[in-house]
């Protein structure tokens, strides 16, 4: 890059005692800043490179120079075939680690946030959870794995499911932000008690999405459905909009394998993404 | 080639430098402190099993197990927060047919508000299989296990006994009592539950000076000690009388693995998890958050300023941090494992200098808090003099950590 067709003008990036004049650090340490443009910011990112240079002065540290040149020869084959690889489509499997919330709305006890089996009127426990029409859950996906600077090009979530369950569940993305305390009566209590427009995230375009974004039918030997999520996620990533996850709603009783327990690995999200 | 030499070690930093967020789930090995912090105050007493400081009475009590009948070391403290002399001891009182048998505090709880200290004891017992109605269990129908104690001006009185009897299990090494946040219901642990190995929790109603009173007259607001007929925790000791209210859990022993109290609910540590419990149509109604992929006993305490509790799992190197709103748990949990700790004991929450303590075997673990209440990621161990650190009391006001250690160092 050649810093003579910026319309800038080049700041200076090396201090007083890093001028030593003809050593030709000054031209390295311009195309850094080609990098960055004429912010002041790559003037930081740039001090480790400089106190680097300062160590490899000629005659400073011969013996370090000559293990630093035999390892960069060393590091150069790897490096050049993992730019390569990331020149391409990728795809990851997101698994329940990258859960980074998780919750219960459950209108037959409309303040908790984890337990929505019940076993009597007045026992309520949180593993297996148990979907239904009044039971649904919440679940967000950190996409931290996903390096920016790519866009997504396809992703599917597989949802596992208990034996015997012959009901719908439906994916709908999440629009209304929540966070502590989030139940089917609230959206979040701390630090502002914020109800949904309608009980169990159901208001749509408000709570939820207008549309869902998939859907499938659990049946008796169906271990799982996988549900086309590419345009949620893609949103998401692309910052078109907060990632608030996503509501799984079921039209009748289904165990769910819990994605927080034993057996939890069968939850993934697959996501194929490329450079932009 | 200096340059490719620099150029190629940046880009190496920069894939290789480690996320700065902090995974949900993560191992953190403690960082060893050469010399107890200043915040923390050390007293002898061996065996120490819990331990509970008031400071409107500048008093710290210690329970332990004794031979000698000396269960509990009441301390006063001076202006400075630390103990002033030596403790005064009393004997935990137990049947006179249980002469035998060694009885040991479990919890000390005091009154928030009022001159009041209740104490959980336990005692050995035949096994669990054969107690209850068992004809080997007969003469531990009368051990009474809460201890309600007045704080005077001369030290602790007796002023009443409760809970005894089939209700109750015995012999174990966990559960304490809680209280509610208005200060009105006492929440007690070990309660038979429907089969031999199934604890349940009890729970009395309190009138105005801390004692039980029956439900009906609680909600009547009404005090079994007549004003004016009678001085308030009069100097004689008595059995309670009064209903106890009692539910099963559907967990193993022990219950009422420490309490917090949230507006709306009550949160109990408890077997592989802990419970949020509010009352619903006059029923206690129990929520039950099952810690992810790992089973034991836990023990919980919670943040007095934040939405966030803490569970030790005993005898794991794990703390769980969880979310709740007024009681009732939220979200996904933090889970810390400090390499190479074995966790003991209640965890006891420094507000001011934002970490939560939890004891070891010859150490005191201090865990880092952000603002929120959230963990940060660092762990401090503390070696101390003693072989198991269990007896914790944090005074807020003076923000010192008072922990019973063996021996003086």
């Amino acid at each position: 890059m050649n810093v003579s067709h910026s319309t800038h003008r080049p700041q200076t990036l090396i201090s007083n005692r890093l001028q030593p004049g003809g050593t030709g650090r000054c031209e390295l340490v311009s195309r850094f800043n080609g990098f960055g443009g004429a912010s002041r910011k790559p003037l930081k990112r740039l001090s480790a490179f400089t106190a680097l240079n300062t160590w490899l002065k000629p005659g400073a540290n011969e013996r370090g120079n000559r293990c630093l040149r035999r390892l960069a020869i060393w590091l150069l084959g790897p490096l050049l075939a993992f730019l390569a690889t990331t020149a391409s489509a990728r795809t990851i499997t997101l698994k329940p680690e990258a859960v980074d919330a998780f919750a219960t709305l459950s209108e037959s006890h409309p303040r908790s946030g984890w337990a929505a089996q019940q076993i009597d009127p007045t026992l309520f426990v949180s593993n297996p959870p148990i979907g239904g029409a009044n039971t649904s859950y919440l679940v967000r996906y950190s996409f931290d794995q996903i390096p920016k600077g790519n866009r997504i090009t396809h992703a599917e979530w597989v949802v596992p499911v208990g034996f015997a369950a012959t009901s719908t569940v439906t994916v709908w993305r999440v629009l209304a932000e929540w966070g502590i305390g989030v139940c089917h009566q609230f959206r979040m209590v701390h630090p502002k008690r914020l109800e949904w427009s309608v009980p169990g995230a159901r208001g749509r375009s408000v709570d939820r999405a207008t549309k869902p974004t998939g859907s499938g039918k659990f049946e008796p030997g169906m271990v799982h459905v996988t549900v086309n999520v590419t345009q949620d996620v893609e949103l998401w990533h692309g910052g078109a909009a907060p990632n608030r996850g996503w509501l799984l709603a079921f039209d009748g009783p289904c165990i769910l394998i819990s994605p927080t327990h034993a057996g939890r690995q069968q939850w993934q999200l697959r996501v194929t993404y490329e450079p932009e | 080639m200096r340059r490719l030499g620099s150029a190629l070690l940046g880009l190496l930093l920069a894939f290789t430098l480690p996320a700065a967020t902090l995974p949900r789930e993560f191992e953190v090995t403690p960082t060893p402190l050469a010399e107890p912090p200043a915040f923390i105050t050390q007293v002898v007493v061996s065996n120490a099993l819990c331990a509970a400081v008031r400071e409107a009475s500048s008093l710290l009590v210690v329970g332990q197990r004794s031979t000698n009948d000396q269960h509990l070391a009441v301390f006063r403290l001076g202006a400075n927060g630390l103990p002033a002399g030596e403790p005064t001891r009393l004997a935990l009182p137990k049947p006179a047919v249980l002469a035998k048998h060694a009885n040991y505090p479990l919890g000390l709880l005091f009154h928030p508000r009022l001159p009041v200290l209740y104490v959980w004891q336990d005692i050995s017992a035949p096994p669990q299989d054969q107690q209850e109605k068992h004809a080997a269990f007969t003469n531990w129908l009368e051990f009474e296990h809460l201890l309600i104690y007045a704080v005077k001006p001369t030290g602790l009185e007796l002023v009443e006994t409760a809970a005894h009897g089939v209700g109750f299990h015995c012999g174990l090494t966990g559960g304490t009592v809680g209280l509610d946040a208005a200060g009105k219901m006492l929440f007690l642990p070990n309660s038979i539950g429907a089969t031999y190995d199934e604890a349940g929790i009890a729970y009395y109603a309190l009138d105005e000076q801390g004692l039980p009173v029956d439900s009906d007259e609680a909600d009547a607001g009404k005090s079994r000690v007549k004003a004016g007929k009678e001085k308030p925790l009069a100097s004689r000791f008595a059995r309670t009388v009064v209903a106890l209210q009692r539910k099963r859990t559907h967990r193993y022993y022990p219950s009422g693995a420490g309490w917090f109290a949230g507006s709306d609910a009550m949160v109990m540590g408890g077997y592989s998890g802990c419970m949020s419990a509010d009352f619903q149509r006059g029923g206690l109604r129990q929520s039950w958050f099952t810690t992810l992929e790992f089973a034991g006993h836990c023990v919980l305490a919670g943040h007095p300023n934040q939405p966030a509790i803490y569970l030790a799992m005993q005898n794991t190197p794990r703390l769980f941090q969880l979310a709740h709103a007024d009681g009732y748990v939220s979200l996904l949990p933090q889970v810390a494992s400090a390499k190479g700790v074995q966790l003991q004991g209640a965890p006891v929450v420094l507000t001011q200098q934002a970490r939560v303590a939890v004891g070891a075997a010859k150490s005191v673990c201090l865990f880092g808090l952000e603002a929120d209440g959230r963990l940060d990621g660092k762990v401090e161990q503390v070696t101390l003099p003693s072989a198991s650190v269990r007896a914790m009391a944090y005074a807020e006001k003076r923000g010192r950590l008072y922990v019973a250690v063996d021996k003086g160092n």
